[in-house]
C-alpha cells in the first residue's frame, strides 16, 4: 500500500500490486473490418512484425510467469487470427481468458471451438444502435446485423457477454437505445467507452469526438433498465487504472494499458521477461498514481488518482496532468480538437 | 451443509493459483469452470489446510487460528460454511467418509 489522503483530508492508502494480476494481449493487427474508430491502423493480413504462434505462446508463459491470471485477448480482430483457437486453448491453462471481438465471425461453430478452448467470456463491441449508425463506423454494410447475430450466439451459446460501445459523435444520440438493445438481448453487462486519440481515430478525429459538455449531456441521458450493470468512466468514476495494467500488443512490446500502446515501450517481452519491462521507470511511475491536482471525488470512488494517463498524456503532454476527460479537471481542454502535436507525430 | 468429521478434503487439482501477499488474499483459476475466485485471509488459510486432512483435522487446526473463548460450534460454523463455498467452487474437493475408509 501507498498512502494519499481522501476528501476530508484523511489517510487514504492506495493498493498496489507487486506483480500483475490482469492483461492485455493483442493476438493481431489484422481486422476484416476497415473502422473509422480503429485504435491501430489495421489490414487484412498480417504485418511482418506480427507474432507467430509460438512467439504468442511464448508471451502467454511469460505473462503467467509474472503472475497473470486473467488475460483480455484483443486485435484488431482476434477472430481474424486463423490459428486463433490454438492459442487460446494454450492461454486457458494457466489464465481466465476474455475475448474483445467485433463479433461479425462468431457463429455456432466458432462459439462452440471458443467454449471447447475454455473461453467463457466474450466483450462484443457495438459502434451504434442502428445498422446506419454502425455500418459507418465500420464502413461496412451489413456489419451490424452480424455483430447481432454474433451477439445472440454468444448469449445462447452461454458466454458470460458484456457489449460495449464507444460513444462518438454519430453515436450519441443512440446510447439508451444501445443500453436497451443489449437488455433486451439478455446482456448483464454494458459499457460505454470513452474515444481514444489513437490511430485511425486520430485521423477521424473532427468527424467522431465530442467536447466533454456534449459527452457528459449524453451520459446524462442514459439509465441502466433493471438487471443491467452499466460501465462508464467519466466523472465521477475516472479512475487511474495504471496500477493494475499490464499489456503486450502484436509484436511484443509491453506497453502497460492498451490505451498506451502508442505513448509508452517498456520492452519487448520476446526478448526479456515481462517483469523486466514491469520495472522499467516509466511504468513504475505511472503505477504510482502521483497526480497532485486530481480530482478528489473521483479519487474516492476508484482508489486511484488523476484518471485515464493516455487521455492526459495525449491532450497535456504531461505524464502528471490530470485527466482532462473528467468535468473537474477538464480545465477547459477542447476534447473535439486533437492537439497537434499527436497528428504530427504521425507524419 | 453440514459435513462429516471424516470426511477429507483435496485441492483440486488443475486449478492455478495466484498468491497475493500484499493484499493479504489469493486468487484462484478454475480451468474446468472457467472463472477466477477471491479468497481472503481466512478462506486462504481454510484452503491450505485441504491436503488431504478430516473436516475434524481441518477444525482443529483452524481453532488455533481464531481468538481463544470463540465458541467450537462458531467454529465449526463457520469452518463448514467456508469450506462448502470452496466446494461449490470447485476450488476444493470432498471424500465422503465411507470413500475414505474404503480407499
Amino acid at each position: 500500500m501507498s498512502e494519499s489522503h481522501d476528501t476530508n483530508g484523511r489517510e487514504r492508502r492506495k493498493p498496489i500490486l507487486l506483480q500483475p494480476i490482469k492483461s492485455w494481449l493483442q493476438v493481431t493487427a489484422t481486422c476484416n473490418m476497415r473502422c473509422r474508430q480503429c485504435y491501430g491502423d489495421c489490414t487484412a493480413e498480417p504485418q511482418p512484425e506480427e507474432m507467430t504462434a509460438a512467439q504468442l505462446r511464448q508471451v502467454i508463459d511469460n505473462l503467467a510467469d509474472a503472475g497473470v491470471v486473467d488475460l483480455l485477448v484483443e486485435g484488431g480482430e482476434p477472430l481474424h487470427r486463423p490459428d486463433l483457437l490454438d492459442i487460446l486453448s494454450y492461454a486457458t491453462r494457466r489464465m481466465l481468458v476474455r475475448l474483445r471481438t467485433n463479433g461479425t465471425l462468431l457463429d455456432h461453430a466458432t462459439a462452440h471451438r471458443l467454449l471447447q478452448a475454455g473461453v467463457r467470456n466474450v466483450c462484443i463491441d457495438f459502434m451504434g444502435a442502428t445498422p446506419d449508425t454502425h455500418d459507418w463506423h465500420l464502413q461496412s454494410a451489413g456489419a451490424f446485423e452480424k455483430a447481432l447475430r454474433g451477439l445472440r450466439i454468444a448469449v445462447a451459446s452461454g458466454f458470460q457477454t458484456v457489449g460495449l460501445m464507444i460513444m462518438t459523435k454519430r453515436n450519441a444520440n443512440e446510447l439508451q437505445q444501445f443500453v436497451d438493445l443489449m437488455a433486451a438481448e439478455g446482456v448483464p453487462r454494458v459499457g460505454i467507452l470513452r474515444l481514444y486519440p489513437l490511430g485511425r481515430a486520430k485521423q477521424h478525429w473532427g468527424e467522431l469526438a465530442l467536447t466533454l459538455e456534449e459527452q457528459m449531456a449524453a451520459l446524462e441521458q442514459v439509465s441502466a433498465p433493471a438487471g443491467v450493470h452499466l460501465m462508464r468512466s467519466w466523472h465521477p468514476r475516472d479512475g487511474n487504472c495504471c496500477w493494475q495494467a499490464a499489456g503486450v500488443d502484436y509484436q511484443g512490446r509491453s506497453v502497460g494499458c492498451s490505451y498506451l500502446r502508442e505513448y509508452v515501450d517498456f520492452g519487448n517481452v520476446l526478448e526479456k521477461p515481462f517483469l523486466e519491462t514491469w520495472n522499467h521507470p516509466l511504468y513504475i511511475r505511472l503505477r504510482s498514481r502521483n497526480v497532485p491536482d486530481h480530482c478528489p471525488e473521483c479519487a474516492q470512488t476508484q482508489d486511484s488518482e488523476g484518471g485515464c494517463r493516455s487521455t492526459a498524456y495525449a491532450f497535456t503532454g504531461n505524464w502528471d496532468a490530470p485527466d482532462p476527460f473528467c468535468t473537474t479537471t477538464n480545465r477547459g481542454v477542447n476534447l473535439a480538437v486533437l492537439p497537434e502535436r499527436l497528428l504530427s507525430e504521425d507524419a | 451443509m453440514r459435513y462429516s468429521p471424516n470426511d477429507s478434503f483435496q485441492k483440486t487439482p488443475d486449478i492455478r493459483v495466484r498468491e497475493l501477499p500484499e493484499w493479504g488474499s489469493l486468487l484462484v483459476y478454475t480451468p474446468a469452470h472457467p472463472d477466477i475466485h477471491y479468497l481472503d485471509a481466512r478462506s486462504w488459510l481454510l484452503f491450505e489446510l485441504c491436503d488431504g486432512r478430516t473436516f475434524a483435522e481441518v477444525v482443529d487446526e483452524f481453532s488455533q487460528a481464531v481468538p481463544d473463548g470463540t465458541p467450537r460450534d462458531d467454529i465449526h460454523r463457520a469452518v463448514t460454511e467456508a469450506i462448502s463455498t470452496l466446494e461449490a467452487k470447485g476450488i476444493v474437493t470432498r471424500t465422503a467418509a465411507a470413500q475414505s475408509a474404503a480407499a
